[in-house]
């Protein structure tokens, strides 16, 4: 192990460093008792009220943080890890026309990053401005190839855009050198669902879930998923493969095959209306109740 | 200096220019099933509006209630189009008119699904709030009916 | 006994002032000259809850202990309070602890005896009472799988080489906060007559580069020049925080490190038994729970009823309360309550008590705590631990295809509760 390099005489800095180890762990209780008493000191200090904004973060109080980020570069304007950090929560609240700006002041400063690029990749993401959004990532790819935020932003790119079973070489590198990174196993799922394949989606979701038990979403999906593969479930297939699409092709097949029937073998016609009026009442009842059972 | 200034320009400088989530898919076919053709066209132009593709998709919008408006007329007012309403009805019962025109929306509707597909597919990604589709699903299912009656009377 | 007029003013401004804590000192220490050790020991133990990391009501029940003629007690705690902020020496609590060493040899700081080099000061080296299986009241259960799963292979490793059976490794104990796993991990150390080192985040992590990776390898080599000796570690999930989850390179490398330490190549970790316990088993790295590491958890549950019932019974020792009071029942009313949320029952029905001896005009000291007092205390808690059993409950529901939960969920079944 490489010996100790003390940091530059700055109480402050330590401070911030233990905060964020804290906050890196999820420790919100005890790195804001920690953050308290080096606020008390250093009240100021740009790095301890970035942390502070972390911490408002983790504990989803957004518009806290970003109101304190706004004070932090209103004093220090060239903070960049306060302005990358809003620039990520912007994003994330749907603030995409200021999240532009910021994005443009900070790639103006910064040109040669690709995390900047990669970083405006995911406004345009967010604003559904899709061609700009995959120019971005590759632009910041082209600046260097084995961005690791860049690569995240295609794989993004791709789930949205790909057609179905098409894969994301993007995905596939990432999950390579990161086989458990939680992010991209999320993404996976969100993959497997795109595509219809409900089986392999609920053993994604169900790891997720073991993963983040205290997770609203993935107990959602888990409880959703479960109901959408029980066995009584089995004749919905089509309708879950295909989704709406699925639904008009039986649509019209049932009005065009009973009408054939009813003329080509008139004694099975009432039988398979009943069942085809049966299966479409079933599709619209069953998964409700049986929601209403499974998950009782 | 970037290879592609153009990417540094901005896109969504204004609030107003930002897409918003568009109506669930739920939503648009069962307009469409209900309301027929007019509502699937109204449908894709409420949803292009909220995704600031306007100018966009306002022509697939016409396009549909046009090519409605041109089958009405044809099976209403022509030779071949009545000859063909007959027949129709022939193979398929009284409601043959009615299940074509229920058709054709369904298949509008499909159309709209693949033309936003990456917008779906976004907003469940992202986890965008979309806007509750009661209020608008009804007026538009109400609007397309009364439209496509109104239209065929008037023709008929 | 009859009150004294101080003694009667001072309830009487308790009375009015129940968070003050310098008059509950001064109450104390005036139970405490009049000789009435048993009610001056429950303020203390209210002061030490209040206060849990001040030295003043650990010193104040040390002296009382002493008084009491409990000298080990006294002594015990007094060590205690030596590692706490604001200890002030007390001249006849040295005088026994000097006499105490000077007989008994070994000092005092660790448990086992051994002395401790003063270069990792971090280390929290605390021996507080000396809690055995005996001490901790009914979870027998637990009990026995503790014994067979920990402190047998420890202590007959022969034994177990011979059935072929699994023993080594470190031992994981989860379960909901407040239910005893640090109470039960300084238990197995005294079953095991081991040394015992706890680790807490804060004797880890350090601001410097690469130090958080140096005093693990620090705690492990001091532990292991100890041996026999137990290494605890406390929130395991925040010092082997998930790398899939982790942000930040720094808690990916403190993983690494405790990795290779628990592997423990090129070292030997015989005699070196570690544990850790967290509430959050989930948010610890995979690869610490595989097999040499970590690979054997034990869930942890809150108190079951006869431990629930053997608490109040402690904790109202010395409080007035009336006969009527059924701990059977309170404590079958008090399902998934954890320690704390005793204490915090109990509390409550004190504050009931209080106000009812206010309202009827009598002496705080002449009203005892009734069935009703501990109704409405009931009425106004609820046990800390279900967030967390409910949280399990969504895994081993939805989610339980491997053996990770299967003691929760027996548990879960058991309580009626899945």
């Amino acid at each position: 192990m490489d010996a100790a390099e003390p940091l530059q005489p700055s109480s402050a800095e330590a401070y911030a460093r233990q905060v964020g180890e804290l906050l890196d762990r999820r420790r919100s209780a005890q790195a804001r008792n920690l953050l308290r008493e080096a606020l008390a000191s250093f009240p100021d200090d740009a790095d301890l009220l970035l942390q502070g904004a972390r911490a408002d973060a983790l504990e989803d109080r957004n518009a806290s943080a970003i109101e304190t980020l706004q004070r932090v570069i209103a004093r220090q304007p060239d903070h960049f890890g306060a302005q990358a950090f809003l620039l990520s929560l912007l994003t994330e609240e749907g603030e995409l026309a200021e999240a532009e700006r910021l994005a443009l002041g900070l790639i103006g400063a910064h040109p040669q990053s690709p995390d900047l690029y990669a970083a405006y990749a995911r406004v345009m993401l967010r604003a559904l401005q899709f061609p700009k959004a995959r120019a971005l990532a590759q632009e910041a790819l082209h600046l260097h190839p084995e961005n690791d935020f860049a690569l995240r932003v295609l794989a993004l790119c791709d789930v949205i855009e790909l057609p179905r079973g098409t894969d994301s070489t993007a995905l596939r590198r990432l999950l390579a050198e990161h086989p458990e990174d939680q992010h991209l196993l999320s993404l996976v799922v969100t993959a497997l669902l795109q595509n219809g394949d409900q089986r392999a989606a609920l053993r994604g979701a169900r790891e997720m879930l073991r993963q983040h038990p205290d997770s609203p979403h993935w107990l959602n999906l888990v409880q959703q998923l479960s109901v959408q593969n029980h066995w009584t479930m089995k004749p919905m297939w089509p309708l879950q493969r295909w989704g709406w699409t699925g639904s008009v092709v039986l649509w019209v097949g049932g009005v065009v095959g009973l009408r054939v029937l009813g003329q080509v073998s008139p004694a099975l016609a009432g039988p398979a209306s009943v069942l085809w009026l049966g299966y479409v009442v079933y599709s619209w009842v069953w998964p409700p109740l049986l929601r209403r059972w499974l998950l009782r | 200096m970037s290879r592609r200034p153009d990417l540094l320009r901005p896109t969504v400088s204004e609030p107003a220019q930002v897409a918003r989530a568009p109506y669930s898919l739920q939503t648009g076919f069962l307009s469409a099933f209900f309301g027929g053709p007019f509502a699937a066209a109204l449908m894709l132009g409420l949803n292009a509006w909220r995704l600031k593709r306007l100018p966009r998709d306002a022509a697939w919008a016409l396009l549909i209630a046009a090519a409605f408006t041109a089958w009405l007329a044809f099976t209403q007012q022509t030779e071949p189009g009545l000859a063909l309403q007959a027949r129709l009805v022939e193979l398929g019962g009284r409601n043959a008119m009615s299940i074509a025109a229920r058709l054709f929306a369904l298949l509008a509707c499909v159309g709209t699904a693949l033309l936003h597909r990456r917008e779906q597919r976004s907003a469940d990604l992202f986890g965008l709030q979309r806007p509750n589709g009661w209020g608008v699903g009804i007026a538009l299912i109400v609007i397309g009916w009364g439209a496509s009656h109104l239209l065929a009377s008037a023709l008929a | 006994m009859t009150d004294s007029p101080t003694r009667q003013a001072l309830e009487q401004k308790l009375l009015q002032a129940p968070f003050d804590l310098e008059l509950r000192h001064d109450y104390a220490n005036l139970l405490l000259a009049e000789g009435d050790t048993a009610a001056a020991l429950a303020q203390a133990e209210l002061l030490g809850q209040q206060q849990p990391a001040q030295a003043r009501p650990v010193l104040l029940r040390a002296r009382i202990l002493l008084a009491a003629r409990q000298p080990a007690d006294a002594l015990t705690a007094y060590t205690r309070a030596r590692t706490l902020a604001g200890f002030e020496s007390d001249d006849a609590l040295e005088a026994l602890g000097a006499s105490a060493q000077s007989s008994r040899g070994p000092q005092l700081q660790v448990v086992g005896g051994r002395a401790v080099s003063a270069e990792v000061v971090a280390i929290q080296q605390v021996r507080e009472e000396k809690v055995r299986f005996t001490s901790i009241v009914g979870m027998e259960a637990l009990k026995k799988t503790i014994r067979l799963k920990i402190i047998e292979p420890y202590l007959k490793p022969g034994l177990f080489e011979r059935f072929r059976a699994q023993s080594g490794g470190g031992i994981l104990l989860y379960g909901p906060p407040g239910c005893g796993k640090t109470m039960i991990a300084r238990a197995i150390a005294n079953e095991c007559n081991a040394g015992f080192i706890s680790v807490g985040i804060s004797d880890v992590l350090n601001m410097w580069l690469g130090e958080s990776e140096r005093n693990l390898a620090s705690l492990f080599d001091k532990a292991r020049a100890e041996q026999p000796c137990v290494l605890f570690f406390d929130e395991l999930d925040a010092l082997a925080y998930s790398r899939s989850k982790a942000g930040s390179a720094s808690s990916r490398t403190v993983v690494n490190e405790f990795l290779s330490q628990l592997d423990g190549i090129g070292r030997e970790n015989r005699g070196l038994l570690v544990l850790a316990a967290t509430n959050m088993p989930w948010d610890v790295d995979s690869a610490m729970k595989r097999p040499g590491r970590f690979s054997r958890q034990i869930f942890v549950p809150p108190p079951d009823a006869a431990a629930r019932q053997a608490m109040l019974e402690i904790k109202l020792t010395g409080v007035p309360v009336d006969g009527a009071v059924d701990f059977g029942k309170l404590a079958t009313a008090t399902a998934h309550y954890s320690g704390a949320d005793i204490d915090g029952l109990i509390e409550l029905a004190k504050e009931s008590a209080l106000a009812t001896a206010l309202e009827a005009g009598a002496g705080a000291s002449e009203h005892a705590m009734s069935a009703g007092d501990f109704d409405a205390a009931l009425a106004q808690s609820q046990a800390s631990t279900l967030d967390w059993l409910r949280t399990v409950r969504n895994v081993v529901k939805y989610a339980g295809e491997d053996a990770s939960y299967k003691e929760v969920e027996a548990y879960l079944k058991a309580t009626k509760l899945l």
